[in-house]
């Protein structure tokens, strides 16, 4: 599945737009998974940093 | 059944498995299994892997999941007519995830989440740790498509980059479509 663009962007944001971003709070859902990842997350593991216990659905 | 998922650096020794990649898209698994996947002057590249056990990832069992390619970049704002620099930022060059897993669930903590979504969780998580431990920065931006809009606003707290904004595109290929969307790198107040 292709998430990206094959375009490039310059960036210009205007400065109000870059200021509400300070005050954005994250959805429930987006933090409810994010904590479950890192409850999920295997620590010393030989395979470095990013290593997770998962059950396949 | 894969028990463990894990993050590992695009080495040249998994291109034979890179070659197995499909997103559907031909440009980005041709990008994979390039030299500009492997390239420190372009991108670097990151493979969500599965695996049953360890022994796995010892005798090169593994399937790749998805793919990420990180870069640097620039946000700019305007002020009286000037492009100013307003903050450094980290380009999701690539964002990638095999057709067989499109859409799969997997039971993460007791939480049903999507591979891409893991995937992208796990992304941000790694840019967050780039910027606070080896360069400073504040934005993630990337170049969405139609498909993948809906999972950097959902699962990514984005925000796409309106058309009546004021910023330049400029296209390489004039037929695909573009969404270009951006956040700030931490979810909290660092401070």
């Amino acid at each position: 599945m292709n998430y990206i663009s094959e375009r490039t962007t310059t960036f210009v944001i205007p400065r109000k737009k870059l200021e509400k971003l300070r005050n954005k709070k994250p959805t429930k859902e987006y933090m409810r998974e994010k904590e479950a990842l890192k409850k999920a997350r295997c620590k010393d593991s030989e395979f470095g940093e990013y290593v997770y216990n998962i059950t396949s659905l | 059944m894969a028990k463990q998922i894990l993050i590992v650096d695009l080495k040249r020794e998994y291109l034979d498995k890179c070659s197995l990649f499909d997103c559907g898209n031909p440009y980005i698994n041709g990008f994979l299994n390039s030299t500009n996947a492997l390239n420190p002057d372009i991108c670097h590249t990151y493979l969500l892997i599965g695996i049953e056990d360890q022994n796995d990832m010892r005798n090169n069992n593994f399937e790749i999941i998805g793919f990420f390619s990180l870069t640097t970049d620039v946000v700019t704002t305007l002020e009286r007519e000037n492009v100013v620099f307003s903050g450094g930022a980290i380009r999701i060059k690539m964002f990638a995830i095999d057709n067989k897993y499109k859409k799969k669930k997997i039971n993460v903590s007791g939480e049903q989440i999507t591979y891409a979504s893991v995937q992208l969780k796990i992304c941000l998580d790694i840019i967050e740790s780039i910027s606070n431990k080896h360069i400073g920065a504040t934005y993630i931006v990337l170049n969405s498509t139609e498909e993948g809009k809906n999972l950097y606003l959902n699962k990514g707290a984005f925000e796409i980059l309106d058309e009546d904004d004021d910023y330049k595109v400029a296209t390489i290929e004039e037929d695909t479509d573009c969404f270009p969307m951006y956040r700030q790198i931490r979810d909290e107040d660092y401070y």
